[in-house]
């Protein structure tokens, strides 16, 4: 039976979420298990039965439920109060597809994977890069303990330049709710219907509206047991880590979208696949940030390869470490920071270390080592300057103990991602946690919605501090054909099942 | 001779800020590509000095068949205080860890 009932096992009733900013008093807890069939559709459709049994039960006992997997979510998305709990990190089985199982035999299989909703992105990552397979995800976050469905479902974004969100590798998603099994995919088919059928899917939907929403569903749609991904043939990165001077006219390169010329300036003389900055808030351009660059190689010829993602600047989360120094002396707040910038960069990765890595070596599953606070605003790329600029103002004269770091990206496909726009930067906030530096991220959000107001999203897994007001005007049109699509797939009692504080405060649920 | 006590004194102190913070440092190990589950914590307390160690109670884990992903080691502020102010006679750590989800090799759909 792939659902097993865990409630007299520790953590017992509190649970608590992989960063420690949440905390859940439960009625029980379950776990999904991978049966261990072969084949994989065999082995997802009785985990997808399993799941929509225990819904049905739930739904008898009038209980709400809520599936976890890495429960890495700092805004507290994957918490419920007195209700059930369904830990999927056990149903974490990747697969191989067959020309037979695609509607159009002319697919290319090798393309595309059959993963378990309870799957890591680590996991895939060290499958997928592998030898025999040779593929690779295209880009993910910084951090890999997610699940891919946690990740797609709060849209996770890296900073890879020609790419989106992790959602945009989904091609089909099963999601489990109390009424049944749906296999959803876009309207031009990709999965054969005997294949969908074989995975216990009873309800299948061809429709772009639907399987927009299902690529980001914030927790809301059901439970996500199986997707099928889309990858790219394995490829290989060259890091550069650096300390630079960053100036206005750098800012606006960025905002620019020359990273060519920001490249050309600071790292290789060439397009970069990935560039993150690292900036200190306090007095940024008068301060050093640290720049990190990824360059895709085709061979790891002349290379010497990386052994640990720490050596290729993994791990920059490490800021996280001082954070009672930084509350308590908020006058040294610029001080410190630089120190551990300089101090996580050491001697930095230059050119001539010739050090390379595989996309999934780029990033790592840290160990939180104190309370993080982490937050992530998304804008259109072009508005970057006063953002960044007018949010370091209001986030540092307040105290903000954090980085502040730079990202780029494509806008993700999904009716709920964040990064919305077609040219997307993003800005986050990462560091130790401290009550001055909530006020202070608090104090930079509402300082964007003042004179002269700054168009931006907040990530749904991060410290986001969003309402129903605010994520109903951030996406419009999109969070109304969201909820159309939400009440075809759950009926007003199944939804109450999903129902949870941080849900029901985003209005997701109503 | 009082500039010398207070200078021993002041050592005497340095030690024991020391000791305390350095009795909070976060010990970590963990398995090669962990895939972590939940994690649980134990308070373990040695007394007379180490003479007698236990925790309060045994544990099940979840975590059975499949091993530990990580474990870390640490004490915290409290357990530090009340090890410096019972001079050692009492000394409590907290052992966290976490279960692996396991290694499945990538299978036929």
């Amino acid at each position: 039976m792939p659902v097993v009932d865990i409630s007299g096992h520790p953590p017992d009733a509190r649970w608590v979420n992989y960063h420690k900013t949440g905390e859940s008093i439960l009625s029980g807890r379950f776990a999904l298990r991978s049966a261990g069939l072969g084949p994989g559709r065999d082995d997802i459709r009785e985990g997808a039965q399993a799941t929509l049994e225990w819904l049905g039960d739930a739904k008898k006992a009038g209980i709400p439920v809520r599936p976890v997997g890495g429960a890495w979510s700092p805004s507290n998305i994957q918490t419920v109060q007195d209700g059930w709990m369904l830990n999927t990190r056990r149903y974490n089985r990747c697969f191989r597809l067959g020309e037979d199982d695609f509607t159009d035999r002319g697919t290319v299989p090798a393309k595309y994977f059959l993963v378990e909703g309870g799957v890591q992105i680590d996991e895939i990552s060290d499958k997928l890069e592998s030898d025999e397979v040779g593929r690779s995800l295209r880009s993910t976050g910084a951090s890999n303990g997610q699940t891919i469905a946690g990740a797609c479902a709060t849209g996770t974004h890296g900073s890879v330049l020609a790419a989106g969100g992790i959602q945009d590798h989904v091609r089909a998603v099963q999601i489990v709710t109390p009424s049944g099994i749906h296999w959803i995919e876009p309207a031009t088919p990709l999965m054969s219907d005997k294949f969908i059928a074989a995975t216990g899917a009873t309800m299948v939907h061809r429709s772009d509206e639907m399987f927009a929403a299902a690529l980001v569903p914030v927790g809301s749609l059901g439970i996500v047991t199986a997707m099928v991904i889309e990858t790219v043939p394995r490829f290989y990165l060259q890091a550069i880590l650096k300390l630079i001077d960053f100036g206005r006219a750098d800012l606006q390169l960025l905002a620019d979208g020359e990273f060519r010329v920001f490249s050309d300036k600071h790292g290789l003389p060439e397009e970069p696949y990935f560039v993150m900055v690292v900036t200190n808030p306090h007095k940024p351009f008068r301060r050093k940030a640290v720049v990190r660059f990824l360059y895709e190689r085709a061979s790891m010829d002349d290379c010497k390869c990386a052994e640990t993602p720490a050596e290729l600047g993994a791990g920059y989360d490490s800021f996280t470490m001082l954070g009672w120094v930084l509350h308590n002396l908020p006058f040294a707040n610029g001080f410190i920071i630089q120190t551990i910038m300089r101090l996580a960069v050491g001697k930095g990765i230059g050119p001539e270390d010739k050090l390379i890595g595989t996309w999934g070596m780029t990033t790592e599953t840290h160990k939180p080592l104190a309370k993080i606070f982490t937050g992530a605003l998304f804008c259109e790329r072009k508005d970057l300057p006063r953002l960044f600029e007018r949010g370091c103002e209001a986030f540092a004269g307040a105290g903000g103990a954090t980085a502040v770091t730079l990202r780029f990206m494509k806008g993700g496909h999904g009716l709920l991602a964040p990064a919305r726009w077609p040219e997307t930067a993003g800005m986050d906030c990462d560091g130790p946690d401290s009550p001055r530096t909530r006020r202070a991220f608090a104090k930079m959000l509402t300082a964007f919605d003042g004179q002269d107001p700054i168009p931006f999203t907040r990530h749904w897994g991060k410290e986001n501090q969003l309402d129903a007001a605010r994520v109903a005007a951030d996406y419009g049109v999109d969070l109304i054909r969201w909820k159309a699509v939400r009440n075809m797939l759950l009926s007003p009692a199944d939804r109450a099942l999903f129902r949870t504080q941080v849900l029901d405060a985003w209005g997701l649920t109503a | 001779m009082d500039a010398i006590a207070l200078v021993a004194v002041g050592v005497l102190l340095l030690m024991l800020v020391g000791q305390y913070f350095a009795g909070m440092a976060d010990y970590y190990l963990a398995i090669e590509n962990p895939r972590p589950l939940d994690e649980h914590e134990a308070v373990i307390t040695s007394r007379w000095w180490g003479f007698l160690t236990q925790t309060k109670s045994s544990r099940v884990a979840e975590l059975v068949g499949q091993g530990f992903a990580d474990i870390r080691v640490f004490a915290t502020r409290r357990q530090m205080m009340t090890s410096i102010l019972t001079c050692g006679w009492e000394r409590s750590v907290t052992v966290a860890w976490r279960g692996n989800a396991g290694q499945h090799p990538l299978g036929q759909a």
